[in-house]
């Protein structure tokens, strides 16, 4: 196993905690790309009409553009790469080694797109128009192609397909959910760009240009949104078994996310036509924000969705969410985990090192998801287990838990965890007694 | 005392031949420290302007702040740019060391993110707002000027503590909530220091680039800035011989003789940096004698440039060396993808076309 030590974070835990810096992320990543369509199109339409109300409109909009795409959106893009070092060594690891080139690709699209952001911005009006327009086809274009390439890489962690076998790169990229996912995310692409639009047209005073651009702007949304469900179809059709069996209620909570994902999606819909429809130039602030947060809903029900369905991988059928690469769990319930991971206080199990011992073994095989006390809480989850059953438990987690890996330790180690779980369990319950007894 | 762990190498091999990977980290990290010694240098110079615009009256220092705060920002999208590929081609050689000093020192280390973001609105804000914003300027500025050198400071916590594997066991061991400074460490300051000074001493470049660009339309002004600009290289890199000497003896004694003879490209490398910077001060020392100084002035470039470029080198030896004990890479298991890389230089060589024909049409509506 690649035997990182694994970082503690209280109350959120890593897999929170990658989801909420990477949904701030593609929210506005998304955004970056079809809302780069909409500035090139908006200002064509300026010139077109010959309208230099609308033309100002897209200059204003992409000041704001560039503020958030080019700050928020391209730091919080590191950031996810922060997180998943630190969450997810392992797995990182394996992603850059295998898809080197993929990032390198990407990085020279992101480098041809902020040069194209940054001179499309400063050289407003001082280009012929359509110099200036090919300006900001080129940053479309390679923003679009740098989800082109992320895409696959993200795509690879829940359907790496045949590259388990092949070990080959364009196995890996190319994978099955690979197109129903770049389909799914360019329409979020234009929904956003449409929603972010509604977002800067609603502080314009002049009401008949607000009607306009508004109006304007709900056509980049609504079809987008109107066609999203079908290539979700076609995502969820291209998932493993086990994935879609979660996704369908294996999983309470994730079916109740999924849902709520997409009774936001369809609310947005309604909202967005709402707008249009009835109150296009009245369409005050607060309602454009409304708009935005529920997108936000949206976006992160289906990123948590789509990273629990995962389970109980990491990089499917290649390594388990802790780290454990499948088929190595033989050989670690032989040795125990403790001194394959190394990063534990003691090398023996005994009365005197047990729960200690147990922390360790906690820390290796069951931090990646779970936290005491906070999400996915593993003491709300086995709070009636005496120590027996805690200890039966975790050596079946495969088995009675479903979606779990295998625990990838010996008997002593699932003792030796099951008595630490124990002890916390009583050091919670004395320290509440205390308290209620006034002590 | 807990024995040393350091985690296992990923099996999956490396796609690419070591020599290539450790090409494009080296190239592509000089960039960004040109970058980076732009946006951080230049923070503070702008900052210091400020107040001695303020104090002197002389309005140079307003012209020039404000020149600054145009440029800082987008010098900030490239530094952010060009620190993917260096930090990239570090995970696939030390991924293993890297991401465990990382989780070492977690928060701290997530944090860049946070002051980069803080110190980035800053400059925009110091861009955008520049005249409205007036009295407070030199707050909005040198906060963040303060967040990069932060980000410098932390930076320079992981490179070292992931050089350090001895550390880490023990710290892990006491807390695994990643609250973890490398402050033990001897070579933490003087190294830090290093990278700080010499961020100072390339914004002065910039400063003198500045004044080049407008020896014509603003004689005055020129002048002025390609003298203050001279002296923002001068003072931190005299400073530097004291603080790069001191960096040096507190190296560890073996990772130190690499450079005095252990190591054939690190005593060379060495030797071409001490004296590139040598030299550099003395051409920049003599250009203020001069009424036409823009020929020495191009020879100190160069000058600085190889030295920069040799620094990096040495920087690499040290790295080798500090962690010889633990890791070479000769044992990272390599399997060339060569199509894909062949794919990844058409389509650089493409991007790099694409930005110089929009960087014409750009220079060519400036002028016009």
């Amino acid at each position: 196993m690649l035997n990182f030590p694994v970082w503690e974070i209280p109350y959120l835990g890593g897999g929170m905690l990658i989801a909420i810096v990477a949904t701030i992320h593609v929210f506005i990543a998304h955004f970056a790309i079809g809302g780069g369509l909409f500035l090139v199109m908006t200002e064509r339409k300026a010139y077109k009409e010959k309208d230099d109300r609308i033309l100002d409109y897209v200059q204003r909009h992409s000041r704001f553009f560039l503020l958030l795409t080019l700050v928020l959106g391209a730091m919080t893009g590191v950031g996810i790469w922060f997180t998943i070092g630190l969450v997810s060594p392992a797995a990182t690891s394996s992603l850059i080694n295998i898809f080197v080139w993929g990032w390198a690709i990407e990085w020279v699209f992101f480098f041809v797109e902020i040069a194209a952001i940054i001179i499309y911005y400063y050289t407003w009006r001082k280009l012929q128009p359509k110099v200036h327009l090919a300006i900001g086809w080129i940053y479309f274009i390679s923003a679009w192609m740098s989800l082109f390439v992320i895409n696959g890489i993200v795509a690879f962690m829940l359907t790496p397909g045949a590259w388990v076998e092949t070990r080959s790169f364009l196995d890996g990229f190319f994978n099955p959910t690979y197109w129903p996912a770049l389909v799914s995310r360019t329409l979020v692409c234009f929904a956003l760009a449409g929603i972010y639009a509604i977002l800067t047209a609603s502080v314009f005073k002049d009401k008949e240009l607000r009607g306009t651009m508004v109006r304007y702007a709900a056509k980049w949304s609504l079809p987008s949104l109107f066609l999203l469900p079908l290539s979700l179809y076609w995502y969820y059709a291209a998932l493993p078994d086990v994935a879609q069996e979660i996704l369908t209620g294996g999983l309470p909570f994730i079916y109740d996310t999924a849902i709520i994902s997409v009774v936001a999606g369809g609310t947005l819909f309604l909202l967005v036509l709402m707008a249009a429809w009835l109150f296009p130039s009245r369409v005050p602030v607060a309602y454009s924000i409304l708009l935005l947060l529920v997108g936000f809903t949206v976006m992160f029900s289906a990123e948590r969705v789509r990273e629990a369905i995962r389970k109980p991988y990491v990089l499917y059928d290649y390594m388990y969410t802790h780290s454990v690469l499948k088929g190595e769990e033989e050989n670690l319930r032989a040795e125990g985990i403790l001194k394959a991971w190394g990063w534990g206080m003691y090398d023996e199990i005994n009365d005197e090192t047990m729960i200690r011992s147990g922390k360790d073994v906690f820390r290796a095989q069951c931090m990646a998801c779970h936290t005491i006390g906070g999400y996915n809480d593993v003491m709300k989850l086995t709070e009636d287990f005496t120590v027996d059953d805690l200890e039966i438990i975790v050596l079946e987690l495969d088995q009675f838990r479903g979606y779990m890996p295998p625990f990838a330790g010996s008997f002593d180690e699932a003792r030796a965890v099951a008595e630490y779980l124990m002890h916390v369990k009583e050091e919670r319950f004395e320290d509440l007694t205390t308290i209620r007894s006034g002590r | 005392m807990l024995e040393t762990i350091v985690p296992q190498i990923d099996p999956i091999a490396v796609p690419a031949p070591i020599w290539l990977i450790k090409f494009l980290l080296t190239f592509t990290f000089v960039l960004h420290l040109l970058a980076m010694n732009f946006v951080l240098g230049g923070g503070v110079i702008a900052a210091v302007s400020e107040i001695r615009g303020r104090r002197s009256g002389i309005q140079h220092h307003f012209d020039l702040s404000r020149r600054l705060s145009k440029g800082l920002p987008i010098g900030m999208a490239f530094t952010i740019n060009l620190g993917v590929p260096p930090l990239l081609f570090l995970q696939v050689m030390y991924g293993h060391l890297f991401y465990t000093s990382s989780i070492i020192m977690a928060w701290p280390w997530l944090s860049v993110i946070f002051f980069v973001i803080l110190a980035y609105y800053g400059y925009y804000l110091y861009n955008f707002r520049f005249e409205k914003l007036s009295g407070t300027r030199f707050w909005v500025i040198g906060g963040s000027a303060l967040f990069l050198t932060i980000v410098a400071f932390l930076y320079t916590n992981n490179m070292t503590l992931m050089l350090t594997p001895a550390t880490w066991k023990e710290v892990y061991v006491g807390s695994a909530s990643g609250a973890f400074l490398n402050l033990g460490e001897l070579t933490l300051v003087p190294r830090f220091l290093h990278f700080f000074i010499a961020a100072l001493a390339v914004g002065g470049l910039v400063v003198i680039l500045y004044g080049l660009a407008k020896q014509k339309t603003e004689p005055e002004f020129s002048k002025w800035a390609i003298k203050y600009g001279t002296w923002w290289f001068l003072i931190p890199t005299f400073t530097q011989f004291v603080v790069g000497l001191i960096f040096l003896i507190t190296l560890p004694r073996d990772v130190m003789l690499l450079l005095m003879g252990g190591s054939i490209t690190g005593t060379v490398f060495f030797l071409i940096a001490i004296f590139g910077a040598i030299a550099s001060v003395m051409i920049f020392l003599m250009s203020l004698q001069r009424d036409e100084p823009k020929p020495l002035l191009y020879a100190g470039f160069a000058v600085v440039l190889v030295t920069i470029i040799s620094m990096v080198l040495v920087r690499d030896v040290v790295r080798s060396g500090y962690i010889a004990d633990y890791f070479t890479l000769d044992q990272l298991p390599v399997e060339p993808q060569t199509g894909i890389i062949l794919l990844f230089f058409l389509l650089f060589i493409g991007g790099l076309g694409l930005v110089g024909w929009m960087l014409q049409k750009a220079t060519e509506a400036a002028k016009a």
